[in-house]
């Protein structure tokens, strides 16, 4: 009884084209495509920045050990080195920041001595995170790699064959810090990175959630008025067709906005959850190396410009998608083909900006690659919220301005299609043509 | 003044020309009937007549206003019927009138007139949804009249419906004309329907007017029993 049933359905469902091309064919070009762009820009922007690493060394201990051999091993390593002069974290932080640098090393007093006897040494790290991309985090657990190695190598120099293994092992202890958007946060960066992430990545996908949502609803609204046949009776009302459109434009946002709320507030306690468990996660010895503190959001909150830069955004992320769900649901011929529609239309136009810059840079990508993705109106969305994570207040208002650009085009294009009898006659639907009947 | 007066209208939808000049005048406090099998331009016409589509070629004066260049103009003038219209499914049958009368600048009362034309009694306060098709039928029609337009143009308003709302439709138009003085038009395939409810008709098919007139004179005129022998004749003779 199941098997016929069942072979109906999948024929059914298959045999429709717009699921066909929606659900199945678009995610299986658009994902190889988004996949490739982000490797192509990740490492694009690893291998930049792992060719012209720059660390700056605090050295406090200035023995032969620390400027020969230690320099030299750093060069061995393509690493070059500046001479920082600090003796605080503070210090050390404003260099980083001031130096361009990719990390501060601050190598304590009486290191040596500890070296030389096999005993662990603890030393401060300093890392800057300048932008909202997932490329700066890996790029920081790299140096943190190769700092290791570097001093095991020391570490085999110094002892040769008769060195403890525990000692090869771990030479020494890393007391690692960020420095956050100018802040010093006193944390490893595998717990910033936990909760860094929840930003970065989750923001905007909270953004990307919203503007779906806001151009199925729309497509719904739409073509719900054409499926029940309700759409003559309004469009015979005494109102301006432009009041009509109004009106489907603010119910949207109604429920768009409620949504929002509810997917802030769910994100919100999804994200303190992922950074609460994350950070029971970070190795005893890290905590107990250099004074950690427990992170929360707020110590992780980027500059005072990114809540209004991140609302504005999502709002003209909103109405850009409610413009495109209205033209949707004017084209669709009923509700499931506009809400098919609407998903095979928005699914590429969101998906690539959004993997691609959250994992990399736009600056890290090929020409062609940028140019292509700076005409997909919701990369903007992306860079604004980027530009504004990292207080770049000029890069952000450019980004908010060319989406209110695209917004305004969508709303001339939603109120030409709501004028005359195009609402009533207009109809794509994928692989069947229809014709309006006499 | 005339209510309706539709010249040379002309209307095609990609090469398929489905109106070739349809032209034909109504009179105020008249019901015009317009006649003719699925697919001859009843609806089209009425569309055009309700500012839904534009004419390619042609106008139609409705109420003095030009359906074509002053459509907001004709739009306060009319109340239309979509064939097969369709109910907003989540808001009851009094929300729906209460809508109605407020978009169109209607008070109470006119909401309180169109409880009584609907005639649904308790199921005004359920959720449209649950109505079947003639409760639908009588809830939309009731919001229309309840305006008291001056023009009502009325699709198929019994198509499908069975015989008791059909015949509280029919009942109800008749009487809203009756003391409205308004004018409507009404399409149909269904010719006795037709025959019982209007002043006078036109027969269409194939997008053209092809006879207009009173009832019984044109059933004298062809020597026939009925409407529906009318239009076999003239079909036969084009």
């Amino acid at each position: 009884m199941l098997l016929p049933l069942l072979r109906k359905e999948i024929k059914e469902l298959l045999m429709e084209r717009s699921i066909l091309v929606g659900a199945i064919i678009i995610p299986l070009i658009v994902f190889p495509i988004i996949g490739a762009l982000t490797g192509l820009g990740m490492s694009a922007a690893m291998e930049r920045a792992e060719v012209g690493l720059v660390i700056g060394i605090a050295d406090l201990d200035k023995t032969w050990l620390t400027s020969t051999h230690l320099l030299e091993l750093f060069r061995e390593k393509g690493i070059r080195t500046i001479e920082v002069k600090c003796s605080s974290e503070d210090e050390c932080a404003r260099a980083a920041a001031g130096k361009e640098l990719n990390a501060v090393i601050m190598i304590p007093s009486g290191f040596t001595r500890n070296f030389t006897f096999g005993i662990q040494s603890t030393i401060m790290t300093i890392y800057p995170i300048r932008s909202a991309a997932i490329s700066e985090i890996s790029m920081n657990q790299r140096i943190s790699t190769l700092l290791l190695d570097i001093f095991k190598s020391l570490a085999e120099r110094v002892h040769g064959g008769g060195i403890d293994p525990r000692f090869f092992e771990k030479p020494i202890l890393e007391n690692s810090m960020i420095l956050y958007l100018g802040r010093i946060l006193r944390a490893p960066a595998s717990a910033v990175a936990a909760t860094f992430l929840t930003t970065l990545f989750g923001l905007p996908l909270v953004a990307v959630m919203v503007a779906s949502y806001a151009s199925t609803v729309s497509a719904t609204s739409i073509a719900l008025e054409k499926e029940s046949k309700t759409l003559e009776l309004l469009l015979t009302i005494p109102a301006r067709r432009i009041t009509i459109l109004l009106s489907k434009l603010l119910g949207t946002f109604v429920i768009v906005l409620l949504s929002t709320i509810s997917f802030l507030v769910g994100f919100g306690i999804y994200g303190m959850m992922i950074a609460g468990s994350m950070m029971a996660r970070i190795p005893v010895e890290e905590v107990a190396a250099g004074q950690q503190v427990s992170l929360t959001l707020i110590d992780l909150w980027p500059s005072p410009i990114f809540l209004p830069i991140l609302v504005s955004a999502i709002f003209i992320a909103m109405v850009m998608m409610t413009c495109i769900g209205l033209l949707v649901g004017v084209l669709g011929s009923d509700v499931r083909s506009a809400q098919q529609l609407v998903g095979a239309i928005t699914f590429p136009l969101l998906m690539p900006p959004f993997f691609i810059l959250v994992f990399a840079p736009l600056e890290s990508l090929p020409i062609g690659v940028r140019i292509g993705l700076l005409l997909d109106p919701f990369t903007h969305l992306f860079l604004a919220i980027q530009s504004g994570f990292a207080g770049n207040l000029t890069s952000a208002i450019t980004s908010i301005m060319v989406m209110l650009g695209f917004a305004a085009l969508l709303l001339l294009l939603s109120s030409w299609l709501f004028m005359g009898e195009r609402l009533i006659t207009a109809r794509i639907t994928l692989g069947r043509r229809r014709t309006s009947g006499a | 003044m005339k209510a309706i007066v539709a010249s040379g209208l002309v209307k095609r939808f990609g090469s398929l020309e489905v109106l070739k000049g349809v032209s034909f005048e109504v009179d105020e406090s008249e019901i015009f009937g317009l006649i003719g099998p699925n697919g001859a331009g009843k609806t089209t016409t009425l569309r055009i007549l309700a500012t839904i589509l534009r004419p390619d070629a042609g106008d139609a004066i409705i109420m003095g206003h030009s359906v074509r260049n002053e459509p907001d103009s004709v739009r306060k003038s009319i109340a239309y019927l979509p064939e097969d219209a369709g109910v907003y499914r989540h808001i009851t049958g009094l929300e729906f009138l209460s809508f109605m009368a407020g978009v169109h600048g209607r008070d109470r009362e006119c909401v309180k007139e169109g409880v009584e034309i609907a005639g649904l009694g308790d199921a005004l306060r359920k959720p449209m949804g649950s109505y079947s098709k003639g409760m639908r039928r009588r809830i939309i029609l009731a919001a229309i009249l309840m305006l008291r337009p001056r023009v009502a143009i009325l699709d198929e308003p019994t198509s499908g419906l069975d015989v008791v709302h059909a015949v509280h439709i029919r009942k109800r138009i008749r009487r809203f004309v009756e003391e409205s003085g308004a004018t409507a038009i009404v399409s149909s395939h269904n010719m006795l329907e037709i025959e019982y409810l209007c002043d006078r008709v036109a027969f269409i098919s194939g997008g053209k007017i092809i006879a207009e007139g009173r009832p019984d004179e044109l059933k004298a005129e062809h020597r026939a029993q009925n409407l529906e022998e009318v239009f076999a004749k003239l079909v036969e003779a084009v």
